[in-house]
């Protein structure tokens, strides 16, 4: 059970969290945005390959 | 020994990281809530495996074709995963696409599990015409 994917995407959540945040005090709403997808790609790669890897196993397990 | 708290420790850590990551920004934790999901199930998968194992040295042994044994298989398998996506789906809000994977899944199951409920009424009628014969 390793946890240490949840804290990787946790972390970057709070990041683009903490990011946006700023840029928009800073009256930059479009940067903003701009953070807001990279991390949403970053955490969509990682919830993709894992949640691939369930399927991958799950195909081989139950042969289909 | 195979113990369930791992597995309960690791959901209320990703339950609470959800908590505070779901009113800040839904679209991720939709996401964390998956992964977290993913790999519970993967966790599991090794002891299902000695399950499938067990069940198919019992199925040689006991004379079973193991073609009975592959659709039950597969109709577990996508029992499995359709229970994931749903269940996914309705995390996120999605009741409505949560019950369509789940309409899918019955529908494929249905697919697997006709041949074998032709091949049991075969068995049955042969042995009443022995019967009656």
């Amino acid at each position: 059970m390793n946890v240490s994917i949840i804290w990787q995407i946790a972390g970057i959540a709070i990041l683009v969290i903490v990011v946006h945040a700023v840029l928009k005090s800073a009256g930059r709403d479009e940067f903003a945005w701009l953070t807001v997808l990279a991390g949403l790609s970053v955490v969509l790669y990682l919830a993709v390959r894992t949640v691939s890897d369930l399927f991958q196993t799950v195909r081989t397990l139950f042969q289909f | 020994m195979p113990s369930i708290v791992p597995i309960v420790g690791f959901a209320l850590v990703a339950t609470i990281v959800l908590a505070l990551l779901r009113p800040l920004r839904p679209e991720l934790a939709v996401l964390l809530g998956l992964v977290a999901g993913a790999l519970i199930l993967l966790a599991v998968i090794p002891r299902i495996a000695q399950i499938v194992g067990l069940l198919e040295s019992m199925a040689s042994k006991g004379g079973v074709s193991a073609d009975y044994l592959a659709a039950l298989l597969k109709i577990v398998g996508i029992a499995y995963l359709t229970e994931f996506g749903a269940q996914a789906a309705r995390d996120a809000g999605e009741g409505a696409l949560g019950s369509k994977v789940e309409l899918a899944g019955k529908i494929l199951i249905l697919v697997i599990a006709i041949p074998l409920v032709v091949a049991v009424l075969d068995l049955i009628l042969r042995l009443v015409g022995q019967g009656a014969g």
